[in-house]
């Protein structure tokens, strides 16, 4: 009961008083066969409109996007023009900005559009930019995926949306949950 | 040992990607979506009755329709009849239905149908229906990739039908299907390391294409080395020699001589 009441006032908390910026997006991508293919994948990346850059590392299928100013980056999007391309996404990681965003392992945090549940991370106040691995199914290979199933019994974390697990944070079922850990500084 | 460890770690992540864009055949995997592409082939044939040599020209276009399903169209010409004439064209469509990536390397498997008319005279009993054949191909294509080298193998079923203008198949119905097998190994030779899109890229690729009418007892298998260039990370030329190991369907044009340049339009629209 203790644990729900936290839960409840962390989310609440972070609902109310932060905001949240995505200033760069990296992305490693599998499967690429060349340079060409490596080029496939940063054309369909660029047809996002709001898409101010994409830094290309064709060696290691890296991919460094950075935004437009306000924009309402969707990971999603950004995952299947990866898919578009013909390719999968093996690793995610965002540079997001956390104004004062308590979060707790294991817990939901709701930032400006988005809700992020961490994963193997400890509690702490988030207060600047952070960089977070998204470890959703599609966002890294099958097997790091199944070693994420270790950190959550939460039905969410397969299906990717708010399910009866996270009644407790008011979530509307349904809704997207990306589930991530916190990255040390890059 | 460590240091073995850490060598062989670092030497795995220098190794840059390898090469699956055969010039005799097609890989499993697809173009992107929403991309157009577009080749123009000659094929210079040698004729070995004569040693005249035919040529067959083929314009294609390619469409990524999603990641799953791709297109081409092409339309042949060929002057084994004198002047330079259309003589049909094919449809082909590639649905990509298993993929297993990882970072370094992937294994895909897709199935094709091609349909192809022709109007032109069949001089072979061997179906061709890139420029000879009115006919229909379906098959399976499974792809391997390694770091620096792609693996292969095509499988299919052929049935040829009567050519167009009158030009009836001219053998035995039981030599109208057959079984069709590639083999393909391509390797990135260059650049060493990537850097940048501008680089230009080198690939030599060596592919086994072969035949089998079962009914007539028939076969015949050919060699296709090649070599590719890849320029700006789009644009693509293709340089091949196909002649045969064994021919035991007495083909009139066996070998012969391939360019192909092609254009890559990424999220044509």
């Amino acid at each position: 009961m203790k644990k729900i009441l936290l839960m409840v006032v962390l989310y609440s908390g972070a609902t109310f008083s932060c905001f949240s910026q995505i200033s760069k997006v990296t992305i490693q991508a599998s499967g690429l066969t060349c340079s060409m293919c490596s080029n496939a994948i940063n054309k369909s990346l660029r047809s996002i409109s709001y898409i101010d850059n994409v830094i290309a590392d064709i060696r290691t299928s890296t991919f460094t996007i950075s935004f437009k100013e306000n924009a309402q980056v969707n990971f999603d999007k950004l995952k299947q023009k990866v898919e578009a391309a013909g390719f999968f996404v093996a690793d995610f990681k965002a540079f997001v900005k956390f104004n004062d965003v308590q979060i707790a392992k294991d817990t939901h945090s709701k930032t400006q559009g988005m809700t992020f549940h961490f994963l193997n991370t400890k509690d702490q106040l988030l207060n600047g930019e952070y960089w977070i691995k998204v470890i959703d199914k599609g966002y890294v290979t099958i097997k790091q995926f199944k070693k994420g199933e270790m950190y959550t019994d939460m039905e969410c974390y397969k299906t990717g949306v708010a399910g009866s697990c996270c009644k407790t944070y008011g979530l509307e079922s349904g809704t997207r949950i990306f589930h991530v850990s916190l990255m040390p500084n890059l | 040992m460590r240091g073995l460890i850490i060598g062989i770690s670092l030497f795995i992540s220098h190794l840059s990607y390898g090469q699956e864009l055969f010039v005799y055949s097609e890989p499993a995997s697809n173009m992107s979506s929403k991309s157009i592409g577009l080749r123009l082939k000659n094929e210079s044939l040698l004729r070995s009755s004569s040693n005249e040599i035919t040529n067959m020209f083929q314009p294609e276009v390619m469409w990524g329709v999603n990641r799953y399903l791709m297109l081409h169209a092409d339309v042949f010409f060929s002057n084994r009849s004198g002047a330079f004439k259309e003589e049909g064209m094919s449809l082909y469509m590639k649905y990509r239905f298993v993929s297993r990536d990882d970072i370094h390397s992937h294994f895909r498997m897709a199935l094709f149908v091609k349909g192809a008319i022709n109007k032109g005279p069949i001089n072979d009993r061997a179906i061709n229906l890139s420029g000879d054949n009115s006919g229909i191909e379906t098959g399976v294509i499974a792809t391997a990739l390694t770091n620096k080298v792609a693996f292969s193998s095509n499988l299919s079923f052929l049935h040829a039908a009567n050519n167009s203008s009158g030009h009836k198949f001219p053998f035995d119905d039981k030599r109208k299907n057959a079984l069709g097998g590639i083999l393909s190994i391509g390797k990135l030779m260059l650049p060493k390391e990537y850097t940048n899109y501008k680089q230009v890229n080198l690939n030599a690729m060596v592919e086994l294409l072969s035949q089998w009418n079962p009914s007539a007892g028939e076969t015949y298998l050919d060699l296709a080395p090649s070599i590719q260039f890849i320029f700006l990370s789009k644009m693509r030329l293709d340089v091949g020699y196909r002649f045969p190991l064994y021919d035991g369907m007495d083909r009139v044009t066996p070998k012969g001589a391939l360019l192909r340049i092609e254009y890559n339009f990424f999220n044509a629209y």
